[in-house]
């Protein structure tokens, strides 16, 4: 009965931890803009949590630099299970325009294993929410 | 007009003496040696040139050379070549404390010993960086996801 | 008294963007911090010289998301001093529009985000509201909100069409209300000016001394601006005010970019209403000569300097930039000392740092 109701309240209301692992803050932006009036996702019951654990979802924009990667691992261990990372945006699935630089450790899924990927540079809010709730259907 | 005198002044312990001309710049350029450096921007800050926009690492050939690019209502670069074996670079944070993170990164990124600076922190490189200065010419910093998948 | 030291971010509520920086306080006021860098630092000077000339204008728009066009602007400038390319007139003028649009979405989110961190939602979610109008006419103009790849070497991609025209004049008019009101709440409202006033103090003899720029420095009454000083594009044709204030506080900065935000609506009516007609563009040759040239631009932010050398081939020997956030980051420990830590909040939204430009 109670994992009934957690199962409910993970469905209906994720929680979302932002971290920019080394973007240049355009995706970063985007992702901020949803909690504004013109996207407003607190309507859709997910909310922008600044703890680590807190979150269900992890979203992270940018792709990994050398001296973040530590600092992301630990994020994403302090985050209590079952837990979700997002990549948003092309550099964090892929490395985007910085691929191959000295410093970058290319996408998220060097070092964390994603669950779901949102291109575009950078992406649009809509694709955000779009790319939570297909995450959520996926949990589901 | 003190932008003038200021200019003047510098060509004078220029080292080439003659303004030294690159195809396309639109900026006055100065050649100075190390040691004249600190003269020079003294003359600048009497003269009210203030402003340090940035100090660039550029190489010419094999010489690398900084350029210290000031601005008052027009820009006026020093070039000073740099000889890795005499470490003659003074920093110029006594003067200039806005200097600071500009001589940081280029110290950093060039491997350039600058005296009176303190380097022990890592600036913009990560806390276990392994590759040297990447910026150098003869660097050979390998990407660290290429490092991680080779192990 | 004993002494505790405070560790914030990488990851922190306070900050949108990876920076760490340790703070010591002594009972509730700051002592001393230092400052961690590095965190976004990706390669882009070193990764630009491996890239051709064109494709280099898609690695800078990516130095930084929220002032991506001037970064692309200046690098342009610098290519075309190269080539000794004359820009069409109509090309410069969308490329100027753009910039001031950027300028007019810069400051709006930076007053949301400094209005959240001293607990302001209100204002936080009216300014984000207002600036969805200028991410709107930014997206019909280049047709991408934050990115928008319009700029090429030669001048830009896209043409303005009647209709558009049209919807940035009815667009700009609505933002000129709406700014209005946000001064309002600036000048007026208790709580904000409870907030910000005398805090985060820059004297004019600090910001010479730290090569400070932007609203920042014309905040502590050094009015330096490079689209007045040393006219860039075309600039010189158009009439604005640099706004300057003498408070040296978060206060004046917020002032500041407020008035600045005006002007740039101001100078937006201007461009649209004097566009000239037509080429957007001239054709880039092939071979950029060998050669050096400084491009200097004023970004949201302050002065923004593209050095770019040549040898003759496909890609360039050399690329700087030099981004104003870093020398406003030297004196965010002597803004902060002494203060309360409750106030760190708001003196660090207060500076406007950029941490993927800083890093690059």
């Amino acid at each position: 009965m109670i994992d009934k109701i957690i199962q409910w309240a993970r469905r209906k209301s994720p929680w979302i931890l932002h971290f920019n692992s080394g973007g240049c803050n355009g995706c970063d932006i985007e992702l901020l803009s949803l909690l504004t009036p013109r996207m407003d996702v607190e309507r859709l019951g997910i909310i922008k949590e600044s703890s680590p654990r807190h979150a269900d979802i992890l979203v992270c924009t940018g792709p990994v630099t050398a001296q973040t990667e530590a600092r992301l691992v630990r994020i994403y261990e302090q985050m209590p299970s079952p837990k979700w990372v997002i990549a948003a945006g092309s550099c964090s699935c892929t490395g985007g325009v910085f691929a191959g630089a000295y410093n970058i450790h290319d996408g998220i899924d060097n070092v964390l294993p994603v669950d779901m990927y949102i291109p575009g540079c950078p992406c649009r809010p809509e694709a955000i929410i779009d790319g939570v709730v297909k995450l959520l259907e996926k949990i589901e | 007009m003190s932008f003038t005198q200021a200019y003047s002044a510098i060509r004078k312990i220029s080292a080439a003496g003659d303004e030294i001309s690159y195809p396309g710049l639109n900026e006055k350029q100065v050649l100075l040696s190390p040691a004249r450096l600190i003269p020079a921007v003294q003359i600048l800050l009497e003269n009210d040139i203030y402003h340090l926009s940035t100090i660039t690492g550029v190489y010419e050939d094999e010489q690398l050379y900084l350029l210290y690019h000031f601005w008052d209502r027009e820009g006026l670069t020093l070039r000073v070549p740099v000889d890795f074996l005499q470490d003659q670079i003074q920093t110029l944070t006594q003067l200039i404390p806005g200097a600071l993170f500009y001589e940081r990164e280029i110290a950093e990124m060039f491997g350039v010993h600058i005296n009176g600076l303190d380097t022990s922190q890592k600036m913009f490189l990560p806390d276990n960086w392994e590759g040297g200065a990447p910026m150098r010419r003869e660097s050979t910093s390998i990407p660290v996801n290429e490092k991680s998948e080779g192990q | 008294m004993s002494r505790v030291t405070i560790p914030i971010g990488p990851q922190h509520p306070l900050l949108k963007e990876p920076l760490s920086f340790n703070i010591t306080l002594e009972g509730e006021n700051v002592i001393d911090s230092v400052l961690r860098l590095g965190y976004v630092h990706r390669g882009i000077e070193k990764l630009a010289q491996s890239r051709s000339f064109v494709q280099n204008i898609t690695l800078f728009e990516r130095v930084c998301g929220i002032c991506s066009h001037i970064h692309t602007t200046t690098y342009c400038q610098a290519v075309e001093g190269l080539l000794g390319l004359e820009v069409p007139r109509r090309g410069v003028y969308i490329r100027m529009l753009l910039c001031e649009l950027e300028r007019i979405h810069s400051h709006l989110l930076w007053l949301g985000v400094l209005a959240k961190n001293i607990g302001l939602n209100t204002v936080f979610m009216y300014a984000w509201r207002d600036r969805e109008i200028v991410l709107d006419l930014m997206e019909e103009i280049s047709g991408g909100r934050v990115s928008h790849a319009i700029n090429t070497i030669g001048g830009v991609r896209k043409d303005l069409n009647q209709d558009q025209m049209k919807k940035l004049t009815v667009g700009l008019d609505e933002l000129i209300g709406r700014v209005k009101d946000l001064l309002r709440i600036v000048k007026n409202d208790r709580s904000f000016k409870a907030r910000t006033r005398g805090i985060g103090f820059l004297s004019q003899e600090d910001v010479r001394r730290y090569c400070v720029v932007g609203p920042v420095a014309r905040a502590s009454g050094v009015g330096i601006d490079l689209r007045k000083d040393a006219p860039y594009a075309y600039y010189d044709e158009l009439s604005f005010n640099v706004v300057t204030m003498n408070e040296g506080d978060v206060w004046a900065r917020a002032m500041v970019r407020i008035h600045e935000t005006t002007e740039a609506i101001r100078l937006c009516q201007q461009m649209v209403e004097k566009l000239p007609s037509g080429e957007i563009s001239a054709t880039m040759k092939r071979k950029v000569p060998a050669g050096e040239f400084i491009s200097r631009s004023e970004a949201p932010r302050g002065e923004v300097i593209y050095f770019v050398k040549s040898d003759g081939s496909q890609t360039p020997a050399r690329v700087k930039v030099r981004t104003p956030t870093l020398t406003a980051l030297i004196t965010l420990p002597q803004q902060l000392r002494g203060l309360q830590m409750a106030d760190v909040s708001a003196v660090v939204a207060g500076v406007d740092l950029c941490i993927a430009c800083a890093d690059r």
